[in-house]
């Protein structure tokens, strides 16, 4: 009897132990999943993100209190191909250079080699980061009020378009090349009315997806 | 000789003028980067997100980069 008396409590203490370690798992379940939303992953807009619906992460300046992010978009990562081929072309240039300045036996200083090779590469360093940039600031975003496009091109072209859903019109898409087909991107036209400039969305990801969802809006919009 | 000496005379001017021209290259650089860093920090204004701020710093970096290539150059050459 005494054997028996014991080994209960033994096994109420393991029991205990027990009921204590899954609160704090649960707490600690809990609050992860307050901080990280089971699809905030996928919101979440990174470096290299061209469309994201309903993203976090993100602050427009021109903002309204009630206003928010339904759409983000940029240009599909794969139209900077050409650059990009462009820059590695270009990165074998100094080594060709040098060969073809040996091969007529004018050979410069190396001193004078190693400063032009540097600058040549650091030349290349800011073609990279300046298609790069025009690519990451050519923005267009889509709002429960209105339509955001922000241009920025090659440094000199900047400029920020808005319109307010109730002025747009029509909604279209269409998707040229190869390309395009097989990376599922295409140019989305948005038709104002009056004299507000219409809208092109070139490039973007899913044309069809952005397609519905703006005609989505203007809908409810002329239902409201 | 004296034909040995103007060669070496002409090369030294060539090398030279060579010199100031990579130095006022890399000075010009410099500035576009510096413009380059303007528009990011402008564009930054408007949209702001996590990387963001790291293409801030990759600018800031490339300036740093051009400088440093300045200061070697007038070293080295």
């Amino acid at each position: 009897m005494p054997d028996l008396f014991v080994s209960e409590k033994k096994e109420t203490q393991k029991d205990t132990s027990a009921t204590d370690q899954k609160p704090s798992e649960h707490k600690v379940l809990e609050a992860v999943s307050q901080v990280l939303p089971s699809d905030s992953i996928d919101r979440k807009v990174h470096l290299l993100t061209s469309y994201c619906e309903n993203p976090t992460g993100l602050v427009f300046t021109n903002l309204d209190d009630d206003e928010k992010i339904l759409l983000f978009l940029r240009r599909h990562l794969i139209t900077n191909s050409p650059w990009i081929f462009k820059a590695i072309l270009a990165s074998l240039v100094p080594l060709l250079f040098l060969i073809f300045l040996s091969f007529f036996g004018v050979i410069l200083p190396e001193d004078y080699t190693f400063t032009l090779v540097l600058f040549y590469y650091l030349m290349l360093l800011g073609y990279i980061f300046v298609q790069f940039i025009s690519w990451f600031f050519n923005i267009t975003l889509v709002t429960n009020q209105r339509v955001v496009d922000i241009d920025f091109s090659q440094l000199v072209f900047e400029s920020v378009a808005a319109t307010k859903l109730p002025q747009l019109e029509d909604v279209s898409y269409h998707q040229i090349g190869v390309l395009a087909s097989v990376f599922d991107y295409g140019d989305v036209t948005v038709q104002t009315a009056g004299k507000a400039s219409n809208f092109l969305f070139a490039q973007v990801p899913h044309p069809e997806k952005v397609v519905h969802l703006i005609n989505n809006l203007i809908a409810k919009e002329r239902n409201v | 000789m004296f034909d040995l000496i103007d060669f070496f005379q002409g090369m030294l001017n060539m090398l030279f003028l060579i010199k100031v021209f990579i130095l006022l290259s890399i000075l010009i650089y410099i500035m576009f980067l510096l413009v380059v860093v303007k528009q990011v920090n402008s564009m930054s204004a408007v949209i702001r997100e996590a990387s963001v701020s790291f293409l801030r710093n990759f600018a800031v970096f490339m300036v740093a980069l051009g400088v440093l290539l300045l200061l070697t150059a007038l070293v080295i050459l």
